[in-house]
């Protein structure tokens, strides 16, 4: 959610660069794009992107985090599974192969006592995750959200684990930008990190009577261009330019973030409106530095798992935390939102209903 | 003042107006496409 909402800021200032977020629905592709140079910012996968930075042709490294926990479990609603103990034999959905959804399920083998072959994990499109559970598929799956929450919206699946109580802080995407755009334009780098940073303090901890600009009240005229258009990218010609929000709907910072992100991701802003505040720790925007120790306990299940076959760590060909990791941006300078007062316009609901 | 002089001052008059508003509407046109941009990749998840 900080991406699309460091896009809308940026979209919306007067200076400075515009993040034009990109949308894809597989990591394969986007890792060909880097790969081919032709992307040089995106958030990804954790283990991937050490993977990427270890054996891939256009070098990359971690800059900042994009969220962390927001990933769950889930299991057909009706189904027998209370524990990950009731899984055996089973098969599980994962992301990725090079996905920490992979190592959380090996941690939970272990805790369980598994062997290797006691489930089956399959490689799956997260968009496609909650379809492929209701057609039986696989018996569970573990993905970031909203793809989680669909399934229990949709009244078919339910929620085995959330991350923050199995692995909590867990890490699911980070930022990662081509060494080449480090190299050559580090300021533009040190803008993305403190935009993301300045968007996910916004989110958890903005203050509750301000509108992000381009978002309005209803019964505000918008100031800024056309009404919300169906089927247009933000930032495409005649994309939205403006949100106008109903009060009831709710007006904080999580809220507003539903509504952008609703716009970025293609889903119904309900949706993200339920994985914001269902509940309100179900995902976290804050606590996003690089750390260490989070980032050696990856790696060291990453190369237990073989995600570096190609290029085996060894004392000659070492890798480290600063091999894939360059944490000097998030200590450059900080950055603030373009915010105003919430108007009064109709304000005689409560502004905070439905959350 | 001859009249050859008046229509040339009225013409150079002319050339430096057009020239004035086709380079403000121009700067005010492009001013947003000259900002710096870069493409930010995501999946649709949170």
């Amino acid at each position: 959610m900080t991406c699309p909402v460091t896009s809308w800021v940026t979209e919306h200032s007067e200076a400075g660069t515009v993040f034009e977020s990109k949308r894809y629905t597989n990591w394969p592709a986007m890792t060909e794009d880097i790969q081919a140079g032709n992307l040089h910012a995106a958030f990804i996968l954790a283990p991937l992107a050490m993977v990427l930075a270890r054996e891939g042709t256009k070098p990359v490294k971690i800059v900042h985090l994009g969220h962390r926990d927001g990933t769950c479990m889930v299991v057909a609603k009706d189904s027998p599974y209370r524990t990950f103990a009731d899984l055996r034999g089973k098969r599980i959905a994962i992301p990725h192969r090079f996905s920490n959804q992979r190592i959380l399920i090996e941690r939970l083998k272990e805790q369980a006592g598994f062997a290797d072959g006691d489930v089956t994990l399959i490689d799956f499109p997260p968009p496609e995750m909650p379809a492929g559970l209701k057609a039986g598929q696989f018996e569970a799956y573990i993905v970031g959200e909203p793809h989680a929450a669909r399934a229990e919206i949709g009244d078919f699946g339910r929620i085995l684990y959330y991350t923050k109580d199995v692995w909590p802080n867990f890490i699911s995407c980070v930022l990662v930008v081509t060494q080449e755009l480090i190299d050559t334009q580090p300021e533009l780098v040190q803008e993305l990190v403190s935009g993301i940073t300045a968007s996910g303090e916004w989110i958890d901890d903005g203050p509750q009577d301000q509108l992000v600009a381009g978002i309005f009240v209803e019964g505000e005229t918008p100031v800024g261009g056309p009404e919300p258009e169906g089927g247009k990218e933000p930032g495409e010609a005649g994309a939205p330019r403006t949100l106008t929000i109903p009060r009831e709907f709710g007006l904080s910072p999580r809220m507003q973030a539903a509504q952008i992100g609703g716009l970025y991701y293609g889903q119904p802003p309900e949706l993200l409106k339920y994985v914001l505040s269902k509940p309100p720790d179900r995902v976290k925007y804050t606590d996003l530095a690089l750390n260490r120790a989070d980032f050696e306990e990856i790696q060291r299940y990453a190369e237990r798992l073989g995600f570096f076959a190609k290029r085996p760590i060894t004392a000659a060909d070492p890798f480290g935390f600063t091999d894939y990791c360059d944490d000097r941006f998030e200590r450059g300078r900080a950055r603030s939102l373009p915010l105003r007062e919430t108007p009064q316009v109709g304000a005689t609901q409560n502004p905070e209903a439905g959350q | 003042m001859r009249l050859s002089t008046r229509v040339f001052l009225a013409f150079a008059l002319f050339l430096a107006a057009i020239t004035f508003l086709h380079g403000g509407l121009n700067h005010g046109w492009f001013a947003e496409r000259t900002r710096p941009r870069l493409t930010v990749a995501h999946l649709p998840v949170t």
